[in-house]
C-alpha cells in the first residue's frame, strides 16, 4: 500500500516537478560548459564555515 | 578539563566517537571495533562510552556534542536529485525517501534521544556542523602547519564533493566547492563496483589491484565519463552513472563503454579489472595533482592538509608528495566519515576560540592516532591467568629483542601494544609483524593469516631515521598514507623471463624487502618515530639490531571481514584461529606451540561475512 502511495506520488508529483525544473534549470547542473574555464562554486568572502578566533 | 566537546558521525558509513579536549583530541574511536561489525554505521553508542570512559568524565562534563553533516540540507540534496533523475529514480524514491521522513531528517533529535538512553548525564546541545567542514577540520586543525592549504575529496556528504579551504592559525575559511553528483570519490566507487569490489570499503583494494594493470582506458574515461578542466576542476557525464538515481553506481553505459558487464563480485579477476583499476587510478592523481596545484596557486601555501575518503587513496597521495606542488603533506589519520567525527569537534572548540597549542612541538596533535582503549599489564595478565593462558613476561628490551629474533627466523608475530588506532590502518597498536626480507611472507600472510586474495600487498613500517635509506621519500609518513618507491640500492636487476602480466608478476622478487614491495617497486610507508609507540620504534630498533634491517612488515590484526581486533581477548582468539606464530600483548609474550588446543569454534570462517 505505502509502495502504491508512493508510486502515485512520484508519478503525479514528483515526475512533472522534475520536468518543470529541469526546464528551468538542472537540479544536478550537468551540462558541460567550454565556455568556462573552471567548474569551482567560490565562496562567498565572509561566509567562512569554521572561523575560530579572529584575534591573532 | 577546559573545554570538553563530544564529535560523533553515524548513520551512513562507519560510525564514530571522538572526545576533544579545548582543541586537543583525547580519545577517539570507531564504533565497529566494540560491536565487532565491519564499517558499522549504527549510533556509536560504544564508541561514545569508551570515549567518556577514556576521559573519566560523564555527559555532564561535555559543553557541546558536534554531529559530523547537516542532515536537513542533505535531504533537499536527495530531493533535488529526485528531482534530476525523472523519470527515472522511481524505486529509488520508494526506498529512501520513508526513512528520511520518518527519522533522517531528524537526526540531531535521533542522536540526542541515543545518547539519553546511554544514561551517562544530560547531553548537552548538539551543533550540526556540515560534513566537509568536518572534514577540513580534522584535516588543518591538529596538523602540524601554522598555516595550510587543505583539500578535502570524497564520495558525498551534502552537497559538496570536493573542497578547498585556506587554514591560518586559529582560523579555517572555505574558498570553493564542487557538488554532487559531480564526485571524484564517487567515479572511483562506480569503477569499485564495476570491477565487483563492496562500494566505501573495496575502494582500496581496487587501489592495490592498479599498478598490475595497463592504463588502456584512461582516454576512454577522459574522453567519455569526465569534462576535466585545466585547474582540476570537473564535470562528470551522469548518462554513464546510475548512483543519482538508483541503489547502483553503473549501468548498461558504462557497460557499453567498457567491454561487457561488470565482474561478480567473486568471480575471476581478469586482465580488464586490472586495465580498468589502473585507468581509473591514473585519471584520479590527475584530478588530484591539478586541484593540488590550483590549491597552492589560489592559497599561496607551502603545505598542504588532506581529508576525505579520497585521501585514502594513498598511491595518489604519493604521486602528490613526488610531485612537488607542495613542500610538505599532512594527511588526516581517519581520512574517511569516521574522522567527521573528530573534525566536527574540532570545527565546534575553534569556533570558541581554541588554541592549536600542539604548534610549538612542531609534531601534530593526533598522538599517532593512538587514540583508542587501552589494557594494562594488570588487565592483560588477569585475563591470561583467568583463561590459563600460557605466557611469558618481559621487561621491554628483553622483549623487543626475544620478538625480533622470532622475526628474523621467519616467524609471524601479532602485536597488541597500547592505545588502539583511530582510523582505518594499524600503526603497530593493533599489528601483524613478519620479515619484509622473506620472499615468501607476502603470499603466506595473505593465504595463512588473512584469508584474503595474494595480489593484495602489505605496507612496511620503517623506523624514521633510516626512512630515507630504504625508500624514495622526503618527509614523515607515520599514518601509512603515502606511497613511495623503495630506494634504488635496494632494488634488485629482474629477470626479464618472457613478458608476465597479471598476478603473474607477483612472483617476481624485486628488492631487498619483497613482502613489502609492490610490483611497481613501491611501498605503502610508515614512518616510526620514537614519540608516540614507544613499544614498537623499540622493536624495529631491536629488529634492526639483529639484523641490520629497519623495516618490518605491518599488517593489521585481523583476518579478512573482520575489523581490527580491540581486546585482548580478540587479539589471543584472532592469533588462536590464523598461522600467526606469536602474540605479544603488553609485557607478555605467547607463543603457539605452547597453546592449549583451540577447540572454541570451528566454523567461524563462515561467521564473518566476506568483505
Ligand atoms: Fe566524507
Amino acid at each position: 500500500m505505502r509502495n502504491f502511495l508512493l508510486a502515485v506520488v512520484y508519478l503525479l508529483v514528483v515526475v512533472p516537478a522534475g520536468f518543470v525544473a529541469r526546464l528551468v534549470r538542472d537540479p544536478l547542473d550537468r551540462a558541460v560548459r567550454p565556455e568556462q574555464d573552471s567548474y569551482w562554486h567560490y565562496t562567498p568572502v565572509g561566509r567562512a564555515a569554521v572561523t575560530g578566533s579572529v584575534t591573532r | 578539563m577546559t573545554d570538553l566537546v563530544l564529535g560523533i558521525s553515524a548513520y551512513y558509513h562507519d560510525s564514530a566517537a571522538a572526545l576533544v579536549d579545548g582543541g586537543r583530541p583525547i580519545a577517539a574511536a570507531q564504533e565497529e571495533r566494540f560491536t565487532r561489525r565491519r564499517h558499522d554505521r549504527s549510533f556509536p553508542a560504544r564508541a561514545v562510552q569508551y570515549c567518556l570512559r577514556a576521559a573519566g568524565v560523564t555527559l555532564d562534563d561535555v559543553t557541546a556534542v558536534a554531529y559530523y553533516e547537516d542532515a536537513s540540507l542533505k535531504f533537499r540534496r536527495v530531493l533535488a536529485t529526485y528531482l534530476g533523475a525523472v523519470p527515472r529514480g522511481r524505486q529509488s524514491f520508494q526506498a529512501t525517501l520513508p526513512p528520511w521522513l520518518s527519522w533522517k531528517l531528524r537526526t540531531p533529535r535521533q542522536v540526542e534521544r541515543e545518547l539519553a538512553a546511554l544514561g551517562l548525564g544530560t547531553v548537552p546541545p548538539i551543533s550540526v556542523r556540515k560534513h566537509h567542514e568536518s572534514h577540513a577540520a580534522s584535516a588543518f586543525f591538529p596538523s602540524p602547519y601554522e598555516s595550510a592549504a587543505v583539500l578535502c575529496i570524497d564520495g558525498v556528504g551534502e552537497w559538496a564533493t570536493t573542497t578547498l579551504w585556506h587554514g591560518r592559525g586559529d582560523r579555517l575559511d572555505q574558498l570553493a566547492e564542487l557538488r554532487f553528483p559531480h564526485s571524484l570519490g564517487l567515479l572511483y566507487s562506480a569503477f569499485t563496483y564495476f570491477c565487483g569490489f563492496k562500494v566505501d570499503s573495496g575502494e582500496y583494494k581496487l587501489m592495490g589491484l592498479a599498478p598490475y594493470g595497463r592504463p588502456r582506458f584512461a582516454d576512454r574515461i577522459r574522453e567519455k565519463l569526465i569534462d576535466l578542466k585545466p585547474d582540476g576542476t570537473f564535470k562528470l557525464d551522469m548518462r554513464y552513472f546510475e548512483y543519482h538515481r538508483g541503489q547502483v553506481m553503473t549501468g548498461r553505459g558504462f557497460e557499453r563503454l567498457f567491454d561487457g558487464p561488470r565482474r561478480s563480485p567473486e568471480g575471476a579477476l581478469t586482465e580488464r579489472e586490472f586495465d580498468l583499476a589502473a585507468s581509473v587510478q591514473q585519471v584520479t592523481e590527475e584530478v588530484m595533482l591539478r586541484l593540488a596545484a590550483t590549491a597552492r596557486e589560489l592559497t599561496g601555501e607551502r603545505r598542504l592538509c588532506l581529508a576525505g575518503g579520497v585521501a585514502l587513496n594513498c598511491v595518489g597521495n604519493g604521486k602528490l608528495a613526488e610531485a612537488g606542488v607542495f613542500d610538505e603533506i599532512w594527511i588526516q589519520p581517519a581520512a574517511g566519515d569516521a574522522g567527521g567525527a573528530l573534525g566536527a569537534a574540532l570545527a565546534v572548540t575553534a569556533e570558541r576560540g581554541a588554541r592549536r597549542e600542539h604548534l610549538a612541538t612542531g609534531r601534530d596533535a593526533m598522538a599517532g592516532s593512538l587514540l583508542g582503549p587501552a589494557y594494562s599489564d594488570a588487565e592483560i595478565g588477569a585475563y591470561l591467568d583467568g583463561h590459563a593462558i600460557p605466557y611469558r613476561r618481559m621487561e621491554r628490551d628483553e622483549l623487543s629483542r626475544t620478538v625480533a629474533e622470532k622475526l628474523a627466523d621467519g616467524a609471524i608475530v601479532g602485536w597488541h601494544q597500547g592505545r588502539m588506532e583511530f582510523g582505518p590502518r594499524a600503526l603497530g597498536a593493533r599489528s601483524i609483524l613478519g620479515d619484509p626480507r622473506n620472499p615468501d611472507m607476502q603470499s603466506t600472510m595473505n593465504l595463512k593469516i588473512k584469508f584474503r586474495e595474494s595480489f593484495r600487498p602489505f605496507a612496511p613500517a620503517v623506523l624514521a631515521e633510516h626512512a630515507k635509506d630504504y625508500f624514495e621519500i622526503n618527509q614523515e609518513s607515520p599514518y601509512m598514507l603515502l606511497v613511495a618507491g623503495v630506494a634504488d640500492q635496494h632494488r634488485l636487476e629482474v629477470r626479464s623471463g618472457g613478458e608476465r602480466t597479471g598476478l603473474d608478476l607477483l612472483k617476481v622478487r624485486r628488492s631487498t624487502i619483497p613482502a613489502v614491495t609492490h610490483v611497481d617497486h613501491s611501498a605503502r610507508v610508515q614512518t616510526v618515530g620514537p614519540d608516540v609507540n614507544p613499544a614498537f620504534h623499540a622493536l624495529l630498533g631491536a629488529f634492526k639490531e639483529h639484523t641490520g634491517c629497519p623495516v618490518l612488515v605491518n599488517t593489521s590484526f585481523n583476518v579478512r571481514g573482520e575489523p581490527i581486533v580491540n581486546t585482548p581477548a580478540e587479539a589471543y582468539t584472532c592469533f588462536m584461529r590464523t598461522n600467526v606464530d606469536y602474540l605479544v600483548i603488553g609485557s607478555f609474550l605467547l607463543d603457539k606451540a605452547e597453546q592449549p588446543p583451540w577447540t572454541a569454534d570451528d566454523n567461524w570462517r563462515t561467521e564473518i561475512p566476506l568483505d
